[in-house]
């Protein structure tokens, strides 16, 4: 009942391999999310972070906007379900569930109602008192699900825990698990490597590869729009078809050669608008993926088809309801590659046999493409930026149809450039800016994509709010984030969104010997707020104290002690009395139970034994019969053979007979005891607490004062805790140091960089990243607050401009740009930056921290 | 007709199989295992013969080196242990032996130490082993193999100066010196963690991480979870633990000093045979070594049923 953040979670192992790394998510209340990835993806160690069974080596975990990383797992309110159930084998089903709650002294008969209740949902009230041993996997997974709800915990952590179980059951306990989180509403997180599962259960699904997460999405999502070749190969039973190919276009369309084969694809330019323009040169390799059922062999489709491809069949896969076709893409006469295996879903073998060449029919519009280096998909629903060809004439660029004039800050010379624009670059909007002409919107997830017409290609935005195709559209572009190629050269680089220059984290104690005195008044004033609130409190509880004690002076101890006393002796008696009442019956019903278990056992054998004595006398006189009437004396041999293998077998089967109703008939004893050990102890415990609450109870009236200061005191000792803590706090100021310059840390920040990384917080280097528009100008009066930079040039974007700089950092120069509002006078410039707007990154092993 | 010859009817001895071939085969086997247990019986006569020695001589009226069974039968060597009213002739004098050889203060004494010391070490090798099963803290493994290492030294080579460190405590002579020994004996109690780390660490994890979850401490854990699946263990360090200090004779001598009140079984029963009695008091020592026998087999009998039985049935798959 509860949201989860992870904030860029690292797992770093002494050795040195990052097992998880910069994973962060966001998880809502009520979610049910599955990990899910091949084997040593880092899916567990993720999810015992979360549950602290695992130490995280950076970043934050939030459970419910507290962090957690120092918490243990006990306090984190969070349970958990083991792949091998990890039932405590010495308890039964019922001591097993309660065991938390009897750990957290939750009253007797809440825990057995909660029990109960666990039971109930699991189906399992008939199990509650056997020992785990006496149950089937399912039945102890059951168990253990139960000993996970029964603290109605803020989230449920599951670890592949149907991966024991054989397939049936599996697939029952799915729609189980599916079943209880419908009805406890609670955040579950669930790790599998089981593709169906994950798919089957999960809200959303986290595809993770090496450590790193390769997609996020809904289940549909993931399977209809991977966001790169590994998610859209892991998802989906059979994989996807993958070709290599090259695109080329051919005006109006694209052509789509198929790389070993004899096969070009065509298809309609529009299809692949939103695949960048550099992929379009027929040189660049790229990966083409296609799911089987987008791919028909049906005569019907294939009349119908938009594009085919000729393949050669090589087997068929008969599933009942469906015919998977094994076949392979038919290449050019004599090549002799291998041949790509594609494999095609039918309804039935359409008369086909293995060996034809048939033209199957592709889906074009389910098309994904995936650079073949990269491996990301590069067709991607909500592009990241849009690359094109324009021309540049005086300072005017132009697509086609679409003319914009450059800002000074661009000088290019006259010709043909390939141009970045990052879908951020450009704002839409109803008002100002330069006309534009949508052609398509899109709405995907919260988010709207809008096409927007430049002649002979599209150019993408993004937008959080509402577009309406028939709206009149503007667009203003960020000149800054346009990056110029020619001749795949960059003549005209982007400026980046932050500026990274190095820094070190320093304590106050180190930063005196830059900073001086200049900041004790400040700590000063820290500790002098934090005392004073404190004092306060302190002043108000006490006076509280003092007041309630007023109220009560005139208590006689002695008179009430004294009247209480025999009333005690009273409940005392009657509860021993109680005891050994139930006790006795105990007894009694124990005996009774073991003589009735032993007779049982003397019927069980003495059962078994008569059946097999009369198989074993049947035998024998058919053996004897056989003797009398026998003449052949092999045939003898053979039936004497025959009868000592049945006498041997005889007698171990008798046994087994034996052993196996013995045991079914101990589990039974088993069972029945434990259930009347187990009333036994509840109700002795229950009296005993009684008694203890009583006597309790009689004190507090007899001495009101001392219950009243046990309760103060168990109050100031928190608060002066508290206020010890907040006042350490207070003492100590950290700072950055960039080049010359200290920075005075706010104590968010800080308090993150030494949650995340404790104690090496000082040893560690950093990049610190600035925008442009975190710096701050400082009057050379001040230059002792501030680090130099040598001003190069003045870049003017018509709506901002800025200052492109050189800064020594580490005796290495940077460029780094800053945003300026008036002119410069000076050459030099002095700065200083917001401390709350920069990111900071640890550089060795390059974990992103604020 | 040449080609046709395979075509002959084959000569069997029966119609359906080889019936001589299969008896043979049961023969053997019958005759093997005749011989492996011809084997056993005889080892086990070997093994028994000591004892079965031991307490038929316990018996003897007097000690005759050539007669394996006593010629004359009498109690008198087990009341001479103990009652301190019985007078007998002893190596050619009459005495009151149990005035002269104090063998019940003696068992008194080891029973004590052997208790304290069984009772002690065993939850101190338990938690030790189950620290370094579970427990990740630095060195850890340096420190198992040191251990490891200085557990291949005899014991008595620190004997000197151990017993100089138990003058310095306060704890080398008189009744003092009990305290002491048994401190020697617990103190070593770590070097035995080897086989309980064994046996934790085929535990599975993920009940003390499912314990944990359930808001378990450490030590909650160890008692409430590990201990109950952890029987025969436990049995098995409290025999190991019993034993040691039962039988020990180095160190309980170099303590007693020659101090009848303060001798163990075995340092006493030494002196029984060694000092000026040569062989006549070797039928009491027979009879004094089935009485010290006793407690250990009866231990033993007590707590083999929980040896034998493992609990971890059903814990995780399995």
């Amino acid at each position: 009942m509860s949201n989860l953040r992870l904030e860029h979670i690292y797992k770093v192992y002494p050795n040195g391999t990052k097992a998880v790394s910069d994973f962060s998510m966001d998880i809502k209340d009520k979610e049910f999310i599955v990990f899910v990835g091949p084997s040593g993806c880092g899916k567990s160690t993720t999810l015992r972070m979360i549950a602290g069974l695992e130490e995280i080596s950076a970043g934050e975990l939030y459970i419910d906007d507290k962090i957690v990383n120092d918490v243990e797992p006990k306090d984190r309110d969070i349970a958990m379900v083991f792949q091998n159930y990890a039932l405590y084998p010495h308890m039964t089903v019922y001591e097993n569930i309660a065991f938390s709650l009897k750990l957290r002294h939750v009253p007797n008969e809440e825990i057995h109602n909660k029990v109960l209740w666990a039971a109930q949902v699991l189906d399992l009230t008939e199990y509650l008192d056997r020992k785990p041993r006496a149950m089937s996997g399912g039945q102890r997974q059951r168990v253990s699900l139960g000993r996970a709800i029964i603290r109605n915990p803020k989230v449920m952590l599951l670890d592949e825990p149907l991966s024991n179980l054989d397939a049936k059951l599996r697939a029952q306990m799915r729609s189980e698990i599916a079943k209880l989180h419908e009805d406890l509403q609670t955040t579950f997180i669930y790790v599998t490597h089981d593709q169906v599962e994950a798919m089957t259960l999960g809200t959303r699904v986290v595809v993770m590869k090496l450590g790193k997460i390769m997609q996020v999405d809904t289940p549909k999502n993931l399977y209809d729009y991977p966001q790169n070749k590994f998610v859209a190969g892991f998802i989906g039973t059979p994989q996807m078809n993958f070709f290599d190919a090259y695109l080329d276009r051919l005006g109006e369309n694209d052509k789509i050669t198929l790389l070993n084969s004899s096969n070009i694809i065509t298809l309609n330019h529009k299809l692949l608008s939103k695949v960048q323009a550099r992929y379009f040169d027929g040189k660049t390799k790229v990966t083409l993926g296609i799911r089987s059922e987008h791919l028909s062999l049906n005569p019907a489709d294939i009349e119908n088809a938009d594009a085919l491809v000729a393949v050669k069949i090589s087997h068929f896969e008969e599933l009942g309801n469906e015919t998977l076709v094994y076949a392979e893409l038919l290449t050019e006469d004599n090549s002799r590659t291998k041949p790509t295996p594609v494999i095609i879903r039918g309804t039935s073998q359409y008369g086909l046999k293995r060996g034809d060449v048939v033209k199957a029919a592709i889906n074009v519009s389910k098309l994904h493409l995936f650079d073949s280096i990269t491996e990301q998909i590069i067709n991607p629903r909500v592009p990241e930026s849009n690359l094109l060809f324009g021309q540049v004439v005086n300072n005017v660029l132009s697509f086609d149809t679409f003319k914009v004039s450059l800002p000074k800050a661009i000088s290019l010379e006259n010709g043909d450039y390939s141009i970045d624009i990052p879908t951020e670059a450009i704002t839409l909007n109803t008002k100002e800016g330069i006309a534009v002409e949508l052609v398509n919107v899109e709405k995907i997830n919260d988010l709207y994509v809008a096409s927007i017409n430049m002649g002979d290609s599209l150019l993408f935005t993004i937008t959080k709010e509402e577009i309406k195709l028939e709206d009149k559209h503007f667009i203003k572009i960020d000149f800054s984030q346009l990056q110029f190629y020619q001749n795949n050269i960059i003549v005209k680089e982007a400026i980046a969104p932050y500026d990274k220059i190095n820094g070190m984290f320093l304590n106050h104690v180190t930063a005196k010997q830059f900073v001086g005195d200049k900041y004790d008044a400040l700590v000063e004033s820290r500790v002098k707020e934090v005392e004073d609130y404190y004092q306060n409190i302190f002043a108000v509880r006490f006076e509280e104290k003092e007041k309630a004690l007023a109220q009560i002076n005139n208590v006689d101890s002695k008179a009430i002690v004294a009247k209480n006393a025999p009333l005690i002796k009273e409940k005392e008696a009657q509860t021993k009395a109680e005891i050994g009442k139930l006790k006795e019956e105990l007894n009694k019903a124990l005996s009774e139970l073991t003589k009735a278990h032993k007779v049982k056992n003397v019927e069980i054998v003495a059962n078994v034994k008569e059946a097999y004595d009369k198989v074993y006398n049947n035998e024998m006189d058919s053996f004897n019969q056989f003797k009398e009437i026998n003449k052949d004396r092999d045939a003898y041999r053979k039936r004497v053979l025959e009868l000592r293998q049945f006498k041997s077998n005889h007698q171990l089967e008798r046994q087994n007979e034996i052993n196996k109703a013995l045991n079914s008939e101990a589990i039974d004893f088993d069972t029945e005891t434990n259930a009347l050990k187990g009333n036994f102890k509840r109700e002795k415990e229950r009296l005993v607490k009684a008694l203890k609450d009583f006597k309790a109870q009689c004190y507090n009236e007899a001495y009101p004062a001392k219950l009243i200061e046990k309760e103060f005191n168990k109050t100031y000792k928190e608060l002066q805790k508290e206020y010890s803590e907040k006042l350490m706090r207070a003492k100590i100021l950290f700072f950055f140091k960039t080049g010359s310059l200290l920075t005075l840390a706010s104590d968010q920040i800080s308090d993150k960089m030494i949650k995340s990384l404790g104690i090496k917080v000082f040893t560690k280097q950093y990049f610190v990243e600035i925008p442009h528009n975190a710096y701050h100008l400082v009057s050379s009066n001040d230059a002792a607050d501030a680090f130099k930079a040598k001003v190069l040039e003045v870049l003017d974007y018509g709506n901002v401009k800025y200052a492109k700089c050189a800064y020594l950092d580490n005796n290495v120069e940077k460029n780094i740009y800053v945003e300026i509002k008036d002119e410069l006078t000076s050459e030099e410039i002095n700065l200083s930056y917001d401390v709350e707007k920069i990111h900071i990154t640890e550089k060795s092993m390059d974990i992103k921290i604020y | 007709m040449k080609r046709f010859r395979y075509l002959k009817p084959i000569k069997t001895k029966g119609l359906f199989y080889n019936s001589e071939n299969t008896g043979s085969m049961r023969a053997k086997e019958k005759a093997k295992r005749a011989l492996i247990y011809c084997i056993l019986v005889v080892m086990s006569l070997i093994w028994l013969m000591p004892f079965a020695y031991l307490i038929l001589q316990s018996f003897a009226v007097k000690y005759e080196s050539t007669a394996i069974i006593p010629k004359a039968w009498t109690f008198d060597n087990y009341r001479a242990l103990f009652d301190k009213s019985f007078e007998m002739v002893f190596n050619g004098k009459t005495m009151v032996f149990a005035e002269t050889y104090p063998f019940g203060r003696w068992l008194l004494n080891t029973f004590l130490i052997a208790c304290v010391v069984a009772i002690l070490q065993t939850v101190l090798t338990l938690m030790s082993a189950y620290a370094f099963s579970r427990l990740s803290f630095p060195s850890r493994k340096k420190y198992m193999k040191l251990i490891l290492i200085i557990g291949m030294f005899p014991g008595f080579l620190g004997m000197i100066i151990n017993y100089t460190l138990l003058g310095q405590l306060g704890l080398q002579t008189g009744y003092a010196g009990i305290a002491g020994l048994i401190l020697i004996y617990i103190a070593g109690s770590v070097m035995n963690y080897y086989v309980s780390k064994g046996f934790f660490d085929t535990i599975s994890k993920s009940l003390d991480e499912a314990a944990m979850i359930d808001g378990a401490n450490k030590n909650t854990i160890f008692w409430k979870v590990i201990m109950p699946l952890s029987k025969p263990i436990i049995v098995y360090t409290i025999l190991m633990a019993f034993t040691a200090p039962w039988g020990d004779y180095m160190f309980a001598s170099v303590i007693a000093a020659g101090n009848k009140e303060l001798m163990n079984v075995a340092v006493g029963l030494q002196q029984l045979l060694t000092l000026e009695s040569g062989t006549s008091g070797f039928p009491i020592f027979c009879a004094a070594g089935v009485i010290v026998s006793i407690p250990i087999m009866t231990l033993f009998f007590f707590l083999q049923r929980y040896y034998v039985e493992g609990v971890t049935g059903g814990a995780v798959k399995g």
